[in-house]
């Protein structure tokens, strides 16, 4: 018998009964619909979970910080001071999935915008390794390797200058969405931004440096949307400057000559660090799994690091629970209904038992008869899959309109749904729902293809 | 030349509740290709189960079968699957038609089973079933057509795979007399001219007439064989008589009484 005529036969014997067929597949179909529903809640919580983390920061980032790490259990430093030096770069490049490294140093100082005032986060990069971190520019161009006096500054950069005879007289407040002022560092671009730059011994000691806008970066809720970015060469300049100690006064120098002696007596040695090290390294991914792994590896190392990708994998737990949570409830409807079958292929059995066996008599094998019952029990599964996958669709469309207003976009404007239906959903409850209905066949079919073909004329 | 079937000290018993009823008895028989052999006897006594034992239907307690040479008893049940759509074809008393299917899948069904593709199976059925009458019945289903023709459907179905043996039970027990002779001409006619044994088992002495060989059995035994192409009788005098029940307790008469109304519900153990 060729597997056409099993279905063929199977699907001309599943509405003799009409009503009791189309009330079992009504079973399936509200089982699937149930799972699918349960299912594309947990998905969509997860996914848009993920999509607001995203929103502030990449995920396969991780930046590595001056300081040591230490177990937050705990509370005892992990693995031994580390400094952020060259070397540290070539060991984070060694950490397998890491794509690039990239070191920076950091120099604050006071800046001037037009008529503004403000402070500014600037952070000294390579060019040509900034770029490999595929930054997404907003406006104007990424840093070039000639570059000097140029600068990257993120999308609320803007928001930390304030103009002094502004009645207001207060400083900008970030606001999230909806809130009134806010503007965007797109109006800086090709404007020139002096910085004020202190020397770290003498406060007196200062220099105004020039920086020219070339750029504004994408990401307004992302960790670097405060920040600027500027060529390294630069930046290494000021830094001599700042850190010079021959501006010391003689009376700073005594001071400091006497905490020494104190604290070697005490027994303590100072931490202090080589000011030609780096202040931050940041380290890209080539996805959260590896971010995840590099981490783990270099707080164990012992460097003290920071990355969204943690925070994934309690979301990632959580999401897994509910899903696991609502699926079961699902899955229990999806049980009932599988009864259903199981309860009508039975009785399909009783009614036919004497057809079973003239088909016997007249040359059916065992497994022809099995063959034809299991694909009627699967086809009830289909039809209540298909069914039930359609409504779920449309009631995944319901429930995301009507959520849409408590729960309708992230911070910065995307698309949230509460409900998510991916097309592995899709296809795993047809197949689900088919795979329900041979298991719950598979009794019955097995009982009828070991009646005796006699039963047959028995019956009569 | 050896003969097609054989069966040799065939023997069938049942137990009903605690009793135990022997069906078939101790038949040996030999059946040559291309014979016409009626099994004749009152109902009840043995000739039903004796035809099922030698289709293959049912398994014998005792005794063996051999179609061809092969013991058919003794063959799994998926191979016996193979013999019955390959080699042998049965008539029922009921028809026993697939009540959702029309009269060319019903007939088409043995090749079905036998993997043949729609159309040219049903392309042969639809022959078939001109040849005997029923052209305009081709897409009727078994409860739109009238008893005769739903045997004449069946008849069909039996030969659409050029069986070697035909078992045929009680093929017209349901028709009237008329019905009865139309049914009886189609079947030996087809019978005769392709050259099919038929077995046929039937209550009705007048149903006889054509046969080569009627076999006449009486409780579970064949009595005697009357060849009637050459009028030759052949009697079977058994000795033995089973000895009746012994005086019976009270005990067992009881338990008799209540398994004598699940008898006819339950049937074979």
């Amino acid at each position: 018998m060729n597997n056409v005529d099993v279905l063929r036969m199977a699907y001309g014997n599943l509405f003799r009964r009409k009503m009791r067929a189309i009330l079992t597949i009504v079973g399936v179909f509200i089982g699937t619909m149930a799972i699918v529903v349960m299912m594309s809640l947990g998905i969509g919580l997860k996914e848009s979970t993920t999509k607001q983390m995203e929103s502030w920061g990449d995920l396969n980032m991780i930046t590595v910080n001056q300081g040591r790490s230490w177990d937050p259990e705990t509370g005892e430093y992990k693995g031994d001071e580390q400094r952020l030096n060259d070397d540290a770069v070539a060991l984070f490049k060694s950490q397998p999935g890491v794509i690039s490294v990239m070191p920076s140093i950091q120099v604050n100082g006071q800046a001037k915008y037009g008529k503004k005032e403000g402070w500014l986060n600037l952070y000294g990069v390579e060019p040509e390794i900034f770029n490999q971190m595929t930054y997404e520019i907003a406006e104007g161009r990424t840093l070039r390797d000639t570059d000097v006096n140029s600068v990257l500054v993120g999308w609320q950069v803007i928001n930390q200058f304030w103009d002094p005879e502004d009645t207001g007289g207060g400083r900008r407040m970030m606001i999230g969405p909806g809130g009134t002022e806010q503007s965007n560092s797109t109006e800086m671009l090709n404007q020139v931004v002096y910085v004020t730059i202190n020397n770290n011994y003498n406060y007196e000691m200062s220099k105004k440096q020039p920086l020219t806008v070339v750029g504004v970066l994408e990401g307004e809720f992302k960790d670097h949307a405060y920040s600027a970015y500027a060529p390294i060469s630069t930046l290494k300049k000021w830094r001599d400057f700042v850190n010079d100690k021959s501006y010391m006064t003689e009376e700073q120098r005594q001071q400091q000559e006497q905490w020494e002696r104190e604290m070697k007596e005490r027994g303590e040695t100072s931490m202090t660090r080589d000011p030609k090290d780096y202040d931050q390294i940041l380290i890209r991914c080539k996805d959260v799994k590896e971010a995840r792994v590099v981490a783990s590896t270099l707080r164990d190392i012992g460097y003290n690091l920071w990355t969204v990708a943690d925070y994934m994998e309690n979301v990632e737990n959580q999401a897994l629970i509910i899903q696991a949570v609502l699926g079961g409830i699902g899955g229990i409807t999806l049980l009932v209904a599988s009864i259903g079958i199981a309860n009508t292929m039975i009785m399909a059995i009783y009614e036919r038992t004497r057809e079973i066996g003239v088909m016997k008599v007249i040359g059916a094998t065992g497994a022809d008869v099995m063959k034809m019952f299991l694909m009627e029990a699967g086809l009830i599964g289909v039809c209540g899959g298909v069914l039930g996958l359609i409504c779920s669709l449309g009631a995944s469309k319901l429930i995301n309109y009507l959520s849409g207003d408590y729960f309708g976009t992230t911070m910065d404007g995307m698309q949230l749904n509460i409900s998510v239906i991916p097309p592995y959903l899709m296809i795993f409850s047809l197949i689900f729902a088919f795979c329900i209905g041979i298991i719950a066949g598979f009794y019955p079919a097995r009982r009828a293809s070991k009646l005796s073909p006699i039963l047959a004329i028995r019956n009569e | 030349m050896a003969p097609l079937i054989e069966i040799k000290g065939l023997t069938k018993k049942y137990r009903i509740g605690r009793e135990v009823i022997t069906a078939v008895n101790d038949v040996s028989l030999s059946i040559e290709a291309g014979e016409f052999v009626c099994i004749l006897g009152p109902s009840g006594c043995g000739k039903t189960t004796f035809l099922h034992l030698v289709a293959g239907l049912d398994r014998p307690t005792k005794g063996d079968i051999f179609v061809k040479g092969l013991c058919i008893n003794k063959i799994k049940e998926k191979d016996m699957a193979l013999f019955r759509r390959r080699f042998m074809a049965f008539i029922f008393q009921a028809y026993n038609l697939v009540p959702t299917l029309t009269a060319i899948e019903n007939v088409s069904m043995p090749l079905m089973f036998d993997g043949m593709v729609k159309f040219k199976r049903d392309k042969m059925a639809k022959e078939l079933l001109t040849q005997i009458g029923l052209g305009k019945r081709l897409r009727n289903k078994p409860s739109e057509m009238s008893g005769g023709q739903q045997q004449r459907v069946s008849i069909a179905r039996a030969l659409i795979n050029n069986p070697k043996v035909l078992y045929a039970d009680e093929p017209t027990g349901n028709l009237d007399s008329k019905t009865t002779k139309e049914i009886m001409d189609i079947l030996v006619s087809r019978v005769r001219q392709k050259g099919v044994t038929l077995v046929m088992v039937t209550h009705n002495k007048e149903l006889t007439e054509d046969a080569d060989k009627v076999i006449y059995m009486l409780d579970g035994r064949i009595q005697k064989i009357v060849d009637q192409r050459n009028n030759t009788v052949q009697e079977f005098i058994h000795e033995e008589v089973e000895a009746p029940p012994a005086a019976e307790s009270p005990e067992k008469i009881a338990v008799e009484a209540i398994n004598e109304g699940r008898i006819a519900a339950e049937g074979a153990v």
